[in-house]
């Protein structure tokens, strides 16, 4: 008898505990009034997803079962959902872009951001690693987890370019650091069931850019080294040469497995322009190792980076790659390539 | 009833040992009885448990850049001694005094303590250790 009471006292003790525990929770959550969180929309017959109904500049396509490429929020994002949680290739750039990003994210999965990886510093890659981490998931109050303690992976090059040592202004916040880098040249991460591999390709468009390798859905991750849109943006400051580009390009083929006639296959997704298989790295490849060699043979006659500019030896591609206007010219590029040969 | 208690008892000592594999001996891989000094830049800090590793890249006598691993205590002992995620960043400069690896081809190290030009430091010299041991 006196052990039953004894039990209904404790179960009560229990009840109101429980309670505690949740109004203060509750109160915890509901402390700060938080504007309401933007709802992507989905188009059923094309398979897309919109940011917003209004503005369809940022949508992620379908890639596969449980990968989607997000465009129109700066860099390509190459996103994988599964069981494990969300894992993101690149971020897009920071700002508004950022939160239409977020909410394609939400509808995609109602899991957290659990991976975070990084192909490049550069802040069209990089820019919304400090607004994903710590992200608030799809599934609500229920599927929140992956914080501000989410990893973020990268080649050690670009933790070296986003900080600074301790005492010294940093260029990117400590929160958009990478916090899991590597200097070999593989970096392996199991996640959604899938081997995933980080591939360092040295001094290519900087001296610290990865490809990331899908293994089971073979797909490919590119980052900036294979561009659908422009000609290779070569960072000179950074360590980047045209070899190096041509040389990840190489890597890339190595990897992809077309299905039929060089068509379909391995799909790559590049770090701006279209989603591509192995024809279109192989094209890109060519043109490229081309411009290059003609540039070398002017260098070798001994022209000057003006003569070499003015001497047309991209116009056969300028149709396709080139630009007269914008952040990145088709002269910019010559010179680019021009200076990393001279080297 | 006795039987079960040492099946239970013995199970006890089987995850113990268990755990003992995995959180692995600093004496059996580093020679406790000499302590070297190496001066670099860090380039990776892990701060994790069991064991926390900084990457240091050091420069040698003729100019090459080799990267020692310096493994030290677990995130919560670093913690409690005022070293947090955000203590070590990419490119600061350490002086750090350890106990080497016992393979002498390996370049590690077992941390006893570090030092930063800004005078941010960690750990206790054999002197320190000494005298708080007495």
């Amino acid at each position: 008898m006196r052990t039953t009471k004894h039990r209904f006292v404790w179960g009560v003790v229990a009840i109101f505990l429980s309670c505690g525990i949740a109004v203060t929770v509750q109160g915890q959550r509901g402390g700060t009034p938080q504007p309401p969180l933007r709802t992507a929309i989905f188009d059923t017959q094309q398979n897309i997803y919109y940011a917003d109904a209004n503005d369809r500049t940022v949508r992620a396509l379908p890639v596969r079962d449980n990968i989607w490429m997000i465009v129109g929020g700066g860099g390509n994002i190459t996103v994988q959902t599964g069981d494990d949680g969300v894992l993101v290739v690149d971020t897009g750039t920071a700002g508004a872009s950022s939160e239409k990003v977020q909410a394609i994210l939400r509808a995609i999965s109602n899991k957290p951001i659990r991976y975070i990886l990084n192909t490049s510093f550069r802040p069209d890659h990089t820019g919304g690693n400090d607004p994903l981490r710590g992200a608030p998931a799809g599934g609500g109050a229920a599927a929140r987890g992956g914080g501000r303690g989410t990893p973020i992976a990268a080649h050690e090059y670009v933790l070296a370019r986003m900080s600074a040592p301790t005492g010294r202004t940093a260029p990117t916040p400590m929160n958009a650091w990478p916090s899991e880098t590597y200097f070999s040249a593989f970096h392996d991460i199991y996640f959604n069931g899938e081997g995933i591999q980080m591939i360092h390709i040295s001094d290519a468009i900087t001296d610290g850019d990865s490809i990331v390798y899908f293994r089971r859905s073979d797909v490919i991750a590119a980052g900036d080294i294979y561009l659908t849109t422009t000609y290779p943006v070569i960072d000179l400051k950074t360590g980047g040469t045209i070899n190096g580009v041509i040389d990840g390009l190489n890597k890339l083929l190595d990897i992809c497995i077309p299905k039929e006639k060089q068509e379909g296959g391995t799909t790559v997704i590049p770090g701006h322009g279209r989603i591509s298989d192995e024809a279109d790295v192989l094209e890109y490849r060519d043109m490229l190792t081309i411009i290059r060699d003609r540039i070398q043979d002017a260098i070798m006659k001994g022209r000057t980076l003006q003569q070499v500019q003015a001497a047309g030896l991209t116009k056969d591609y300028d149709g396709r790659y080139g630009a007269t206007t914008g952040p990145w010219t088709t002269a910019m590029f010559i010179e680019a390539a021009y200076q990393s040969l001279k080297k | 009833m006795k039987s079960n208690r040492a099946l239970l008892a013995l199970l006890g000592l089987l995850a113990m040992t268990v755990v003992t594999y995995g959180h692995h001996s600093f004496a059996a891989t580093y020679d406790e009885a000499k302590t070297i000094e190496i001066k670099g830049k860090v380039v990776v800090f892990s701060f994790r448990n069991p064991h926390s590793l900084i990457t240091v890249e050091v420069t040698d006598a003729k100019g090459k850049k080799v990267r020692w691993g310096v493994e030290g205590p677990g995130s919560t002992q670093l913690a409690n001694s005022g070293v947090q995620n955000d203590t070590l960043r990419y490119g600061d400069e350490l002086v750090i005094t350890g106990n080497p690896g016992r393979n002498p081809a390996e370049p590690k190290l077992r941390l006893r303590t570090m030092k930063r030009p800004d005078g941010f430091t960690y750990g206790l010299t054999d002197e320190q250790r000494k005298a708080t041991d007495e």
